[in-house]
This record gives C-alpha cells, sequence and structure tokens, in this order.
C-alpha cells in the first residue's frame, strides 16, 4: 500500500490535473513522437505512448517528486499518448504528397538529362536529390490545418460514446487494460507486480532479439518478420497459416486480455484467408494484369521470364491482356522453373488476392457493419448527449462529461479549420479550379464520415486493440474523389480529408483507451477529456515538422525511408481513382474494388442488424487484418480459455493478466529502444 | 453470483448458418470481372434465415424460462445491487480508521463480485426491457463503479478524505440504479 504519510496526503487535495503530470506527459508525447514519426516512416507502424510514459510516470512523480498519485500518472499518460498518436496520421498520409512530387520529377525532361549527364538512371538520380520531392509549404500549412481539425474533432465526436463503449458494452480495450495495470501496479499486492516485471523483462529481450538486425547490420541472425507453418507444411504460400514474430508477444498479450470474446475474429480470418483468397487463386478469379505481376516479380531469376518481360512488357501493359504473361505465370505457379519460382509466385498470387480481393471485402464489410452498430445505438447515443445537457443543467461542475456547449463550438471550429485547410491545399495546386461550394460538400462528407470512421475505429480497438487506420484513409479518398472527380485538386482536397480523418479516428480510437484506464483507475472523465483536448494539437504539428526536416535528407520511399503505408495509400488513389490516361485493366480494377466494397457493406449491414453485438465490424476486421496478426492474437485468447478451466479465472487476474500487460508494455519499450538506437547511428552519420 | 447461461445448441447452429451465408456471399463477391450477384444474394438470404433461426431459438429459450429470462435476470440484478449497497455502505461506515489495504481490497471485491454480475445480464435484460432498459440500471452503476474504484486509487496513495468523497459518491450512484431498478421491475409488471 501507499508510502506516503496519511498526515501529508489527507491535507492536500488529491492529485490529478497538476502541472508535474501534464509537463512530464507533453515531454514524453513529444519525444515519442519525433521518434515514431521516424520509426513509423522506415517500418510502417507506431507504439502507442501510453504505457512506457505510465511506467516513466511512477519514476518521475514517485519516485523522484515523491508525490504522485495513481490518478495523476494517469493524466501524465493520457497526455503522452494524446500527443504521441497523431504520428500515424501524419505519416500515414502525408508522404503521398512528397511521393506524387518524386513521380513527378522522374517523368520531367530536366532530370532524365540531368540523370543522363550524372551516369545514373533516372530512379537513383531521384533517390539522391531530396529536393526533387520538395512540395509548396503551402501544402504543408494544409496539412497542418487538416491535422489540427482532425485531432480537434476526433475527440469531441468520440466523447458521447463513452458510456456506450466502456461502461453499457464493456469493450475490452486490451491497451488500456494494460495501461490500468501499470498504473496500480506498485499496490496491486507483489504477485502481481512480479509478473509485470516479468512480462516485461522477457518482452524486451524477445523484441529486442527480433528486431536488432533491423537496426544492427552483420548480426549472426537474421530479422524474422514472421513464421511461416504454411512453407514447413508444403502448402501453397497463398494458403497463409502464419505467426507474428515481431510484434508477436503484443498480439498474444492483446488476444489474452481480450479473452474467450476474440476468438470469434478467427472466423472471419477463415473465411477470408483460407476459404475466399483460395478460392479466387485456384478458380482464376484473376485479370491477367495479375498474372503480369506473377511474371514481373516471382520470375525475376528465370532468363525466360525476364526476356518476355522485356520483350512484351509495355505492349502487355497497354493492351491490357497478354496469352504470353498468362501462360508463363500459370507455369510458374506449377512449379514448371522449380519449387522456389511456384513459391515466389504463389506468394504473389496471395498478396494480389488479399490486396484486391479480401481486403476490399474486409473493409467494406467493416463500413457496413459500423452503419447497422450506430443504427442500432443510435437511441442510446441520443440519450448520452440527453444525459450530458441534462447534468449540466441540474448540477453544474459536477457533470461526468465535458460540457456540450464546448463540444458544439469545438466541432463548428474543427470544421471551419477543416474547409480552411481544403481551400489552402486546393488553390496550391495552381491547375484546375474547385469551387468554394465544392470545398464545403466535401468538407461535410469528411466530417460526417470522420465521426462514423471513429465509432469504426473505437469498436474495432475496444474489441480486439487493432485499428484500421489506412483502411479508414482509404474510404476517405475514395469518397471525396467520387464527389469532386479526379482533378489535381479533387486529388488535394481528398488527401487533406485523409490527413484529418487519420488524426481523428487516431485520437478518438486513444481517448477511448485512455477513458477505460481512466476508468479503472476511478479517474473523473471530464478532467481527461478536457486535458486531451488541450494537447491534442501538439502532436500533429511536431509530426509535421519532423516530415518536413526529414524530406531535406531523404527520399520517402527508398531506403531508408520506405514509408509502406504512404506507398499503399498512394498505390490506392490510382486505384481507385485511376487517370484519365489509365488503362482498361486499371480502369476495371478500380470498378471492381468499388463493387466488392459494396458486398462487403452489404453483408457487414445484414449481420449486424441481424445479429447485433458489432460481429461484422469484427468479421470485417478479420478480412482486414493480415493472417499472422489474427491467428497470433487468437492464440492469446485461446490461451486465456485454456488457463481460465484449467487453473480458474482469479488465476487469469492474479498472474495471466498481469504477464499479458507486460508483454504490450515491453515490445513498447523495446521499440523505443531500437528506434533511439538507429537514430543515434543516423546523427552519427552511420547508414540508417 | 450467477451469471448468464450459455446459448443452446439451437443458437449455435443458427450461428453457424449464418457464418455459411457470409462465406456465400463473400464468394460471389470475390469472382472477376464482377461480383456474382445471384449468389451474393443467395449467401445474404442464407444469412438472413440463420439470424431468424437464432432468434426463433433464442426466444424459444427464453420463453420456456430454461436460461436466464428477464424476471429473473432483473432478480439477479436487483441482488447484486443490494449486496452492493450493504458493503459499500459497510466500508463507508469503517472507512474513517479502517486500514487503507482492506478499504482497498472490498472496493475490488464488490467491483469483481456485483458489478460484474451486472453486467452479465445484459443479454437478457436487453431481450426483455430492451437495451435502453439494460442501459437504465447500468449507466448509474458503472458511474458508482468509477468510484469505487476512485476509492481503490485514493486508499492506495493514502488520501483519506478522497476515499470519504469517493465512497460516499458510490452508495448515491448505487441507489440511484437501485431505483431505476425498481421502475425497470414496475414497468414490466
Amino acid at each position: 500500500m501507499a508510502a506516503s504519510s496519511e498526515e501529508q496526503q489527507g491535507a492536500a487535495p488529491y492529485r490529478e490535473i497538476t502541472f508535474a503530470g501534464v509537463a512530464l506527459g507533453v515531454i514524453v508525447g513529444v519525444v515519442m513522437t519525433v521518434s515514431f514519426t521516424y520509426a513509423g516512416l522506415k517500418l510502417g507502424f507506431t507504439v502507442p505512448a501510453s504505457m512506457v510514459s505510465a511506467m516513466l510516470g511512477w519514476g518521475v512523480l514517485r519516485g523522484l517528486l515523491k508525490k504522485g498519485s495513481i490518478v495523476e500518472n494517469n493524466i501524465n499518460q493520457t497526455v503522452a499518448a494524446a500527443i504521441n498518436v497523431s504520428s500515424a496520421g501524419v505519416i500515414f498520409t502525408v508522404p503521398v504528397l512528397y511521393l506524387f512530387q518524386a513521380e513527378r520529377a522522374r517523368g520531367s525532361a530536366t532530370v532524365a538529362q540531368a540523370a543522363q549527364r550524372a551516369g545514373l538512371s533516372i530512379e537513383q538520380y531521384v533517390a539522391r536529390h531530396p529536393e526533387l520531392q520538395a512540395i509548396d509549404p503551402k501544402f504543408l500549412w494544409a496539412m497542418a490545418g487538416a491535422s489540427l481539425a482532425g485531432a480537434l474533432l476526433g475527440v469531441l465526436f468520440i466523447i458521447p460514446s463513452r458510456k456506450q463503449m466502456i461502461e453499457l458494452e464493456r469493450l475490452v480495450f486490451p491497451t488500456g487494460v494494460a495501461t490500468a495495470t501499470i498504473l496500480k501496479a506498485s499496490a496491486s499486492g507483489a504477485r502481481r507486480a512480479k509478473m509485470l516485471g516479468w512480462g516485461i523483462l522477457t518482452s524486451v529481450l524477445f523484441a529486442t532479439f527480433v528486431g536488432l538486425p533491423g537496426v544492427v547490420q552483420g548480426l549472426p541472425w537474421p530479422a524474422i518478420e514472421e513464421f511461416s507453418i504454411s512453407e514447413r507444411l508444403h502448402l501453397p504460400a497463398w494458403f497463409a497459416i502464419t505467426l507474428a514474430v515481431s510484434g508477436g508477444l503484443t498480439s498474444i498479450g492483446g488476444g489474452y486480455i481480450t479473452g474467450r470474446a476474440g476468438l470469434v475474429l478467427m472466423v472471419g480470418a477463415v473465411i477470408g484467408h483460407w476459404i475466399v483468397t483460395p478460392a479466387v487463386i485456384t478458380q482464376g478469379w484473376l485479370p491477367d494484369r495479375a498474372w503480369l505481376d506473377v511474371v514481373a516479380r516471382a520470375g525475376t531469376n528465370i532468363d525466360a521470364a525476364q526476356s518476355v518481360l522485356t520483350a512484351h512488357g509495355e505492349h502487355c501493359r497497354a493492351a491490357n491482356t497478354c496469352a504470353e504473361f498468362v501462360s508463363m505465370g500459370h507455369q510458374l505457379a506449377a512449379g514448371a522453373h522449380g519449387h522456389g519460382a511456384s513459391d515466389a509466385a504463389n506468394a504473389v498470387l496471395g498478396g494480389w488476392a488479399y490486396r484486391n480481393v479480401t481486403r476490399p471485402l474486409g473493409v467494406g464489410m467493416l463500413l457496413g457493419g459500423s452503419i447497422a452498430s450506430v443504427i442500432l445505438t443510435a437511441p442510446v447515443l441520443l440519450a448520452a448527449v440527453r444525459s450530458v445537457r441534462r447534468a449540466r443543467a441540474s448540477q453544474s461542475g459536477a457533470s461526468q462529461e465535458l460540457d456540450p456547449r464546448l463540444m458544439y463550438v469545438g466541432i463548428g471550429t474543427g470544421f471551419v479549420i477543416l474547409v480552411f485547410a481544403a481551400w489552402m491545399g486546393a488553390s496550391a495546386v495552381g491547375t484546375g479550379t474547385i469551387s468554394v461550394g465544392s470545398i464545403l460538400l466535401a468538407s461535410a462528407i469528411a466530417t460526417a464520415w470522420m465521426w462514423l470512421a471513429n465509432i469504426i475505429v473505437s469498436i474495432t480497438t475496444g474489441k480486439t486493440d487493432n485499428s484500421p487506420l489506412s483502411g479508414m484513409a482509404l474510404i476517405t479518398i475514395l469518397l471525396i474523389l467520387t464527389a469532386l472527380g479526379r482533378s489535381e485538386a479533387g486529388v488535394m482536397v481528398a488527401m487533406v480529408m485523409a490527413v484529418a480523418v487519420c488524426v481523428a479516428t487516431g485520437q478518438g480510437s486513444d481517448m477511448m483507451q485512455d477513458l477505460k484506464t481512466g476508468h479503472l483507475v476511478g479517474a473523473l472523465p471530464r478532467r481527461q477529456q478536457l486535458t486531451q483536448l488541450l494537447v491534442a494539437w501538439i502532436g500533429p504539428l511536431v509530426s509535421l515538422v519532423t516530415l518536413f526536416v526529414l524530406a531535406k535528407k531523404f527520399v520517402f520511399g527508398n531506403d531508408p525511408l520506405t514509408a509502406p503505408q504512404a506507398q499503399a495509400i498512394k498505390a490506392a488513389i490510382e486505384l481507385l481513382a485511376p487517370a484519365p490516361d489509365a488503362t482498361l485493366a486499371q480502369q476495371a480494377l478500380a470498378d471492381a474494388t468499388r463493387l466488392r466494397y459494396a458486398v462487403g457493406a452489404a453483408v457487414g449491414l445484414t449481420l449486424t442488424l441481424g445479429a447485433g453485438g458489432g460481429l461484422g465490424v469484427v468479421l470485417g476486421l478479420s478480412m482486414y487484418l493480415p493472417m499472422s496478426v489474427t491467428l497470433t492474437y487468437s492464440i492469446g485468447c485461446a490461451i486465456t480459455v485454456w488457463t481460465e478451466k484449467k487453473y480458474g479465472r482469479d488465476w487469469v487476474e492474479e498472474r495471466g493478466i498481469p504477464l499479458a500487460a507486460g508483454w504490450l508494455v515491453g515490445e513498447g519499450l523495446a521499440q523505443v529502444v531500437l528506434v533511439g538506437v538507429d537514430l543515434a547511428r543516423v546523427a552519427a552519420g552511420g547508414r540508417a | 453470483m450467477e451469471t448468464e447461461a450459455k446459448k443452446s445448441t439451437a443458437e449455435t447452429l443458427a450461428s453457424w448458418v449464418q457464418y455459411l451465408g457470409m462465406t456465400i456471399a463473400m464468394l460471389g463477391g470475390a469472382t472477376w470481372p464482377a461480383p456474382r450477384w445471384t449468389v451474393v444474394a443467395g449467401g445474404i438470404g442464407v444469412l438472413g434465415a440463420g439470424i431468424v433461426w437464432a432468434r426463433l431459438a433464442a426466444g424459444k429459450r427464453t420463453a420456456a424460462g430454461v436460461n436466464a429470462g428477464g424476471d429473473r435476470a432483473i432478480e439477479r440484478v436487483q441482488s447484486a445491487l443490494d449486496a452492493a449497497k450493504q458493503r459499500t455502505a459497510a466500508v463507508r461506515a469503517s472507512a474513517e480508521s479502517a486500514a487503507f489495504e482492506a478499504i482497498a481490497n472490498e472496493c475490488e471485491g464488490i467491483v469483481r463480485d456485483c458489478v460484474e454480475a451486472v453486467a452479465a445480464q445484459q443479454e437478457s435484460l436487453s431481450r426483455t426491457y430492451g437495451f435502453a432498459g439494460y442501459a437504465q440500471v447500468m449507466t448509474p452503476f458503472a458511474a458508482a463503479e468509477r468510484w469505487l474504484n476512485r476509492t481503490w486509487s485514493a486508499a492506495s496513495d493514502g488520501h483519506r478524505p478522497e476515499v470519504l468523497a469517493s465512497l460516499d459518491h458510490a452508495i448515491e450512484h448505487i441507489d440511484e440504479a437501485l431505483r431505476e431498478c425498481a421502475v425497470l421491475t414496475k414497468s414490466a409488471k
């Protein structure tokens, strides 16, 4: 129990929002935002700051300052997470502008001549000249405005859902539970603290071992992302039975905390990865273009494939069909060119089917399931808003939630900032014009979608700890380009809205994780909401400035900052909104993808309206996620069921959950250390 | 505390029919170059049939009173709320001098035994009184849970005034939940 003397503690008010707690949160949040903007551009993912910050909070607030309380440390982690969470929204979207600019440079005659003079290919020349990807500063201001609007709206839109998701549906929010476990660790008894410590230690060691080869070259062991059971069983590579190794303990820990309820995720994964994807390949539901990918990517070591590609590649791309490629692709997949080529070909086919069929169906299902969830819970959501208003009217100052008047003003302000950001971005394009009416329409669509997307991401985070952020960005782009058309200015406005939606959904789901933590430690929701609102703007700005500085030194899309998520979004823009000069094959693929969204949405809507419980959202998410994540996560859920049956619920709560929370925390800590090592190497002039 | 009973075999089978319908619809949507709409529609039809079957089976289970029907569910909720009220009032009565560790342990016990027992009746209560009926009772009780958690934190931090204030708030909200429970029972009659 508490070390502080009762007389001292009792004389002063209970510490909750304090300068020390907020300042520590800001410092940790800013440092982690800078680190993970870099890491996210390199690896494609970020780590929540909440758990790391909660651990540091104990050291600083109670260890050094000798006066921290549990709820004060909760405010510290709320602040740090609110700042750091925006880095994901920024790095998934903003680099797309740089990628488009670099692509323009590759098509420029001046660059071609300069490359020739330097004796380099155009690709190599652009990769060595970061100034060629530079974008108009007005675009950056537009992005800053979009991310500010997103941060503000993301927090405000999710507040009325707190009662519904945390108090009534009692969603798990595994990261929120893990953070609460840390906050309560010092007073939870020796056994729980010991298990948490073991969890952190084993996870740090494991994640460092797995991640170090990606940072330090020349180590005697390789970097392993995942473990393929399919390969060991000699199954085709498109029949994915894989376990996550990098991030594996996080997935198992998240699954363990979720428990039995998370096992349903496996149903969607089986339908998506073990039925739909194999059916697409074995039944030949593929365009010729997919075979062209197979030959180009899996046949690189085969002379025959290379010669066909060299001789006919451009012709086939233009003609949209090429019997030679289809035939060659079939031969590769069937093993006519050796076992290695067959595996590679099947992996390419599996990847194609997942990206273009299974995943769009899953995204559609997420969308339909969420619309149904909103319909089903609308009465309770409205009652929540009414009860906030009633509480304000009857007992001013004692309400649990933020003042609704502040919410309305904030939402109005966020909308105005969003309109301004879209106008600034569109006007900076220079070519083609977009009317004010179109900008208002796009902003209204994006704001409405942002509200729904916020609910989708919060439900998926609450049920499984996974958030489909990039899927939400894709739907934003699709909605805006459908409304405005694919002009250069239209793409710019779509990007502004995508940034806003990504930042908003990140903020919303983080707010819910923090409110879950707060519920478990008895924090006052209004105080957490206010704190998050006051600091949410810091993260996007820090992340944007970091990105701007990095763009001066590195060309995004090239080693080391490959910006994988931004590349995926750029590819999706090209797929969903083909340019006017796109080939028939590209147009056909875009049409097919839209129809798959529609089919998924119809299924998700029916399932959730009929069966309830957000089932459509969860099954959609499991079709959207890679099999390695879902399978590893489900193993965690299954272990909970097994340990509960064998040792009882008390064992699970006393030992299992603290250990699982430690695994989540340790992985985050290890990533912070690895990024620190990498940044130090870059600063010292080493190759990143 | 007694918790929600398991689903019947018919409900489990109906769930699998729903998954089968979903699979058929998804396969219909996966074809190239366009979805096979008849297959998609057929799949959604099977999915719908599974949903109807599941609802009928659940209704039958409730009507037969085999498992936690509305009346028994509300009785369990009432009993959990009464227990929470008694135990919290007892903690409050001794809180001015009791050891912090004892206060924290008892608060943890109340949350584990009573709050989770009410939350476990979500499905039964929703089926009988609608989700709004469940929310009517759970909303104040969840607020009480948060105040009990705050009591735990304040006790762990050794802050007695906050412990006392939080316990008072918790009792206030449990009383509100009991009143809402009475209203719900009355409305059913």
